[in-house]
């Protein structure tokens, strides 16, 4: 069964990748539209060069410990928020706030206070955030008040209430937090790169293929981004897994 | 000792308990009525989850509960014998499973909650409550779908289980709890 939903997968992405090297001989401008020939071929190009892996390593250590710290805090504010219902008609309003702000703004306050070289950690923290807050919260408010009942006329340690009845109330809201916010992250830390050219990083390559017009870099550096979300992504869910378990 | 004296408690304008006095002393006792009378909204005053309108509610402050709820209200996805030893510090493995293979199949104490019998899951909750350390067990209809094998086997374990404390049931079915001593709700 496994098996043959990776087939089917790999046929439908072989299937896009031939569609997309059909337009790409039908606009014939390399700038306007690189084939998967020539990304491939950038692709090897930045490949052998150190400096690639080096701006890779920086970008993803940089989001990650962005979503890290945004994460913290989501998942301490949310329980704060549960615990104390002040605390929640406190944070509430602000993180509804955050969701709505673009993101571009807060790039431009990152590096007017920080600089070029945390504004990926900032930045991703702040998309990270509200995403854990409120899934969190969420799950938590959510929690059976039955099982709370039994938990408190049995009184069971905290350390039991959080594994028996709160964690089973929040997993699946951590899993679909950690699948949206890493995603988004990587879109918004990326972003801010771009903006903010931090020397040796994915959005520095992005924006360099950008002025030299290169398209085929530029997917390249696209690819990459996208496969090191998805790796980070995959890593992480793999470790909550085992945590939840 | 538990009182209460003169409670009432309305849901939604509903009386469901008017003026109600009752007192648990040492022993046994059969809460009886029919259904929903306010058997269920009697055992939460009594545990404190409730609030009564009028009348007051008296028992000790450190009066320690185990409750088998009308619901199971089971860990689905864990174990028969983790649903035991979350709740019971002071419980070992060993009594925990010697306790279900009491009243369970031999293969229960490592299946999970969820994959148990409606009947089982019963019986579990029932289990459960008899192992916590307490000074009250009260048990909320803990029959409820149970044979009368399986019914006479529950009571026979709640029984030698007891140690002498505080036991407040409640049953439509008195068959096997004739010496209990009967408190009526009407």
């Amino acid at each position: 069964m496994k098996t043959k939903k990776y087939i089917r997968t790999t046929l439908i992405v072989l299937i896009w990748i031939v569609i997309w090297q059909v337009a790409s001989l039908v606009v014939n401008n390399n700038i306007l539209l690189s084939g998967p020939v020539e990304t491939f071929k950038a692709l090897i190009s930045l490949g052998s060069e150190p400096s690639f892996y080096l701006s890779v390593g920086m970008t993803a250590a940089k989001i990650l410990l962005g979503f890290i710290i945004g994460m913290s805090l989501g998942v301490i504010l949310a329980v704060l928020s549960y615990k104390i219902r002040i605390i929640r008609d406190f944070f509430s309003p602000f993180v509804s706030v955050i969701k709505s702000i673009p993101i571009v703004s807060f790039i431009i306050i990152a590096l007017i206070w920080a600089g070029s070289s945390f504004v990926t950690i900032i930045v991703s923290a702040i998309i990270s955030f509200p995403i854990f807050y409120k899934n969190i919260l969420e799950g938590l408010l959510v929690t059976d008040p039955k099982m709370l009942e039994l938990a408190s006329v049995y009184q069971m340690k905290p350390s039991k209430r959080f594994q028996y009845i709160y964690l089973p109330s929040v997993s699946s809201h951590i899993k679909s937090a950690i699948s949206l916010a890493i995603g988004m992250a990587f879109r918004g830390g990326i972003t801010a790169e771009v903006v903010g050219q931090p020397l040796r990083s994915i959005g520095n390559g992005l924006y360099r293929s950008k002025i030299n017009l290169a398209t085929s870099d530029m997917l390249a550096w696209t690819f990459v981004a996208v496969l090191s979300a998805f790796i980070i992504e995959k890593l992480i869910s793999f470790i909550v897994k085992k945590v939840l378990k | 000792m538990i009182e209460l004296k003169n409670v009432s408690k309305s849901f939604d304008d509903k009386k469901v308990l008017d003026s109600f006095s009752a007192v648990f002393e040492d022993g046994m006792y059969l809460l009886k009525g029919p259904s929903g009378i306010g058997k269920t909204t009697c055992i939460r005053l009594i545990l404190g989850l409730l609030e009564p309108d009028e009348g007051t509610v008296e028992r000790p402050s450190d009066m320690r509960f185990s409750v088998c709820f009308q619901e199971n209200r089971l860990f689905e996805k864990e174990t028969a014998l983790t649903n035991i030893l979350a709740v019971n510090e002071g419980v070992t493995v060993t009594d925990a499973t010697s306790a279900i293979l009491e009243l369970l199949p031999s293969d229960s104490p490592n299946k999970k909650a969820g994959e148990l019998s409606g009947g089982m899951k019963r019986r579990l909750a029932v289990i459960r409550a008899m192992l916590h350390d307490s000074d009250c067990v009260i048990l909320d209809e803990p029959f409820t779908g149970l044979d009368d094998e399986a019914r006479a086997k529950t009571i026979s374990f709640i029984r030698a289980r007891l140690n002498g404390r505080l036991l407040i049931v409640t049953s439509h079915d008195e068959r096997g709890l004739e010496d209990l001593s009967v408190v009526n709700i009407d």
